[in-house]
């Protein structure tokens, strides 16, 4: 069965395809709930009611761009609300310092699942929000402003304050091979 | 070696978070569209056209008027077995006198007289017994034997 036949079987509401679908996209939504959210349980009921949303507005879906792309942004909606309603966002606020980021850069390759989840936990709800929107989901400031009723100055803060916080912890949990690596960025 | 933004680095990782959801979450979304989804009967009838609804409302009127006037017309039960029984000859009562019956309807006349009169039976006085003439105590006759036990009357019976 195709994508696209997959798709007009769910519109269908036709119970095999809805299972095809959440088979294929569920891990990689599974994992866009878990960078937003610290609590697995949490993102899993994101996950649950995003999902829910999909087969029941996939009539919507018109096909232009990606179904992943179409089924990654209710995810993200969700996770949104889902942190608005615990009140998640509200300590986001605008700072004055200016942070020169350029010179801070790590030499690291890869980061494992698992140290990602802790840098993404260290961090507060706002930072790590706007953090995963810009970075990870290639939303603009302004978009970004617009989605949690922030001014894009804020959001600007909110990453740049990210920055500065993932980059400390990533020298302070000594990450595997970034000493030296550091050692050798400092030698050359 | 390269150089990597930490931004760049956490973008190249992020695929490593995919990971699949515990066994159970399927179940709990299957249970939420099977309650969303609608069933076959319920699918039937809030997809009739509106027309159509309205035919079969007025269908179902048309009906029932013809029911309770068929109802309202339908002989009772009692008129049902009458209707059912034979006919009833109605007896001419009409009696014709002739010579001979005069003479015997005046001879029963004189055999039986016509009783006398009788008076009105009068009220009597509240909080006194009621009863027969025939009944009332007389100074002359001998008092109303008293009801005695068997024992009593064969006492009575020994003695004479």
């Amino acid at each position: 069965m195709t994508e696209h036949e997959r798709i007009v079987a769910c519109q269908q509401q036709h119970p095999t395809a809805q299972r095809e679908v959440y088979e294929r996209y569920a891990p990689v939504m599974m994992g866009v709930c878990r960078r937003y959210l610290s609590r697995i349980e949490d993102a899993e009921d994101v996950l649950v009611e995003s999902f829910c949303k999909v087969f029941e507005h996939i009539g919507q879906y018109n096909g232009n761009g990606s179904f992943e792309g179409w089924i990654r942004r209710i995810v993200v909606n969700e996770c949104l609300m889902f942190l608005r309603k615990k009140h998640a966002l509200r300590n986001a606020y605008e700072i004055q310092e200016h942070f020169d980021l350029r010179t801070e850069e790590h030499t690291v390759d890869k980061l494992a699942a698992d140290d990602i989840l802790y840098l993404l936990d260290q961090l507060p709800n706002g930072y790590r929000t706007v953090f995963n929107l810009y970075v990870l989901e290639g939303y603009k400031h302004r978009e970004i402003a617009d989605l949690l009723e922030i001014s894009i100055n804020t959001s600007k803060s909110q990453l740049i304050l990210a920055k500065k916080r993932l980059q400390e912890l990533l020298q302070d949990i000594k990450y595997p091979g970034i000493q030296a690596r550091m050692r050798q960025a400092t030698s050359d | 070696m390269a150089q990597k933004d930490i931004f760049d680095l956490f973008r190249e990782s992020a695929d490593a978070l995919n990971t699949p959801p515990s066994a159970p979450t399927w179940g709990r979304i299957e249970r939420r569209l099977q309650g969303k989804r609608p069933s076959v009967r319920r699918a039937s009838v809030h997809r009739l056209p509106p027309m159509a609804a309205v035919a079969a409302a007025f269908a179902l009127l048309i009906g029932a008027v013809v029911v309770f006037s068929w109802v309202g017309n339908r002989p009772t039960a009692t008129q049902n077995s009458m209707a059912v029984s034979t006919p009833i000859v109605v007896e001419d009562l009409a009696i014709t006198l002739g010579g001979t019956d005069a003479m015997a309807i005046a001879e029963i006349a004189i055999s039986h007289p016509q009783p006398a009169p009788t008076k009105p039976i009068q009220e009597g006085k509240a909080g006194q017994k009621l009863m027969a003439r025939s009944e009332q105590p007389s100074f002359r006759t001998a008092p109303t034997p008293r009801h005695d036990s068997t024992r009593q009357r064969h006492e009575r019976d020994v003695m004479r």
